[in-house]
């Protein structure tokens, strides 16, 4: 029996009776919006996962910032002359300069695999964890390091070759970083990689970790005064700097935008459609005393009510999708599903409620009584 | 006085659908208006609900002038009851809950849930209240819909032809329950119908003709009714006549060889009186 509830949950009851009352067209607007918030939820997820692969790919060599070509769209398009390492390593603020090499091939069936060239003399060799086999050596030509997933995917062992660029390199070990765009690569000797994808006597980027962390901006300044071709930069702003990734999320913040137009579009027609059939039923509510406001909230309800089933419907799908997608074509990419991130697509979905009530909700409210009464 | 209307007017596109009513209504009476459609008795209605205003004159209810009321849905939800002729539930939500709209908003809410129960009850509903509207008969309906007037403890019902949907036993219900409540509420009524049988069980009836007020009659009990039915009767004729045309009189002892008794002149004093009282109205 419904008799205990106090008048809230009724109102709220009231809503979901309302909304249900009508169930094709409440459904077929929810699936709008599911649609609209899946994708807007899939976008934010791969935006997301790439941003924080990639973060972590340039942040967890070591170092306190790294320094990358100025007019470089992307890490990989990035080259620095290894003569600015040698020349950054005379100065004292600075422990010590790493190179690596950042560059993509194709191997077996694999559109995109990540080569990265080390010098396994220098500390970020480390970052790339053994699991099995042996780690890369400076003596290890025609050797090659592979990512724990591609081995797990392509069925590849220690010892075993691989074909790239017409180039046999035998498998000495497999390591894991949790990144899973280096967990998808590999690693080679930096000087083969030069010679391998022509960079010659050039790097992707340079780690440096100076003698006091304090200085960074300083040294920094420095070295780009120096070197005015040459950007250094924190790991916290190499995502900024991509401008692929930054494409992606714009992408995905104008797919929200149209999202949230099409949808609020969506709500509105339902709503005032719901709205024109309801007339008298306002006319009654307003004669039996409901304020103005108390119209225009159970409207607002009621939108906020189809967006948000809509919304939760739609992230839920966001999710699954990207994660039959990510293992479906083996990008590598990790999906986290964050609270932020699953509270921006809920939000987003909050504000098309609201966007697509306000104008039915507001001409509901707008109602003479006496009009409304006599609508037939 | 409870409510009164001054010089009323309320025109629509310059029809004049209320012109110049002035009207007063005693606290507990049950008034009845009547009027060919388009007289303007709904019309009336709604300006003394304050679901509409009137074009000029005033209206004032307990003391209070209806141009000066602020919270307009205050004074619709706590001082009016209103039920309408039909559609007026709303079709899915229960008896319960449509009797409780009007306290939406208001305080002590699990209080005033109980008076919805309490009210269902009062009108007979008791079984019924989990119902829809489309689960329930017109006349159950119209219950549902006196019961949701109450809610609020109205000072004022307003009824816009609450038997005009329903046959003339379920109508004769419904007047009957909302006669009850005035009686045992003093809750003052004001019912707009076109069925004169439904008007007689009002106190007083007010015709409308071209929005103004055409006469006013005082509906007159129905013990009144039955000594003029008598006073009308062959019975009250041979009285009055002083004739007896019935051998049953004389066993009656009001005639005795052809002549009045004294009991028969009695009853007779009786009639004449009668008379001269319907001479003077």
């Amino acid at each position: 029996m419904i008799k205990s509830m106090s008048i809230k949950e009724r109102v709220f009851g009231m809503t979901l009776k309302s909304v249900f009352r009508r169930r094709m067209r409440s459904g077929l607007t929810i699936a709008g919006i599911a649609i609209g918030i899946m994708l807007v939820t899939a976008l934010l997820l791969v935006a997301d996962g790439l941003e924080t692969q990639f973060t972590r790919v340039v942040e967890e060599g070591g170092g306190d910032f790294i320094v990358v070509e100025r007019d470089a769209s992307d890490l990989m398009m990035s080259r620095v002359d290894l003569s600015a390492k040698r020349e950054l390593e005379k100065m004292d603020e600075i422990s010590w300069v790493s190179g690596m090499a950042i560059t993509v091939t194709k191997i077996l069936d694999r559109p995109y695999f990540m080569v990265f060239g080390v010098d396994p003399g220098e500390p970020v060799i480390q970052h790339f964890e053994i699991v099995e086999g042996q780690q890369l050596t400076s003596n290890d030509t025609g050797k090659i390091m592979v990512g724990r997933m591609i081995s797990v995917q392509k069925g590849l062992q220690v010892g075993d070759t691989l074909n790239m660029k017409g180039s046999t390199f035998e498998i000495l070990g497999i390591y894991e970083t949790g990144a899973s765009f280096e967990d998808a690569g590999g690693v080679i000797l930096l000087s083969e990689a030069q010679s391998l994808f022509g960079l010659g006597n050039q790097v992707s980027m340079l780690r440096v970790k100076l003698e006091d962390v304090n200085k960074v901006d300083a040294v920094r300044t420095k070295i780009e005064k120096q070197y005015p071709q040459l950007l250094a930069m924190r790991s916290s702003e190499v995502v900024a700097q991509q401008e692929d990734l930054q494409l992606i999320a714009g992408i995905s913040a104008l797919i929200s935008l149209i999202a949230i137009v099409v949808g609020s579009i969506g709500i509105m027609n339902t709503m005032v459609m719901s709205v024109m059939e309801r007339i008298r039923e306002i006319g009654i509510l307003r004669a039996v005393g409901w304020k103005r406001r108390s119209i225009l909230s159970m409207v607002l309800k009621e939108s906020l009510c189809i967006s948000i089933i809509g919304g939760i419907i739609g992230i839920i799908l966001g999710i699954l999708i990207v994660n039959n997608l990510a293992a479906e074509i083996e990008i590598p990419l990790t999906v986290s599903i964050t609270p932020d991130l699953v509270i921006s697509a809920f939000i987003i979905a909050v504000i098309l409620g609201i966007l697509g009530g306000i104008y039915p909700a507001w001409r509901a409210s707008k109602m003479s009584p006496m009009e409304a009464l006599s609508h037939e | 006085m409870f409510l009164s209307t001054k010089n009323l007017t309320k025109h629509f596109d310059g029809v004049k659908a209320i012109d110049g009513v002035t009207l007063t209504v005693e606290k507990g009476e049950f008034v009845s208006v009547m009027g060919p459609s388009g007289s303007g008795k709904t019309t009336l209605l709604t300006m003394i609900g304050l679901l509409d205003q009137p074009t000029s004159g005033e209206i004032n209810v307990d003391d209070e002038l209806l141009s000066e009321v602020k919270d307009e849905d205050a004074f619709r939800s706590k001082k009016v009851g209103f039920v309408f002729q039909f559609h007026n539930l709303i079709e899915y939500l229960t008896a319960l809950e449509n009797v409780e709209l009007p306290m939406h908003g208001l305080k002590s809410k699990a209080e005033q849930c109980k008076k919805a129960e309490e009210l269902l009850t009062l009108v007979g509903l008791k079984d019924r209240m989990d119902h829809i509207p489309s689960q329930l008969s017109g006349g159950e309906r119209q219950r549902v819909a006196v019961a949701r007037a109450l809610i609020n403890d109205p000072l004022l019902i307003l009824a816009d032809e609450p038997t005009g949907e329903l046959d003339t036993a379920t109508g004769a219900e419904i007047v009957n329950l909302i006669r009850k409540i005035n009686k045992e509420k003093g809750t003052t009524v004001i019912m707009v119908t076109h069925d004169p049988e439904i008007a007689k069980k009002t106190d007083r009836i007010i015709f409308l003709k071209d929005g103004k007020v055409s006469r006013e009659e005082v509906v007159k009990s129905e013990s009144v009714e039955d000594f003029l039915d008598l006073k009308n009767s062959t019975f009250g004729n041979q009285l009055i006549q002083q004739k007896a045309t019935d051998p049953y009189m004389e066993k009656l002892g009001v005639f005795r060889g052809g002549k009045l008794t004294k009991e028969g002149e009695a009853i007779l004093s009786v009639f004449r009186k009668a008379e001269e009282l319907e001479k003077a109205e």
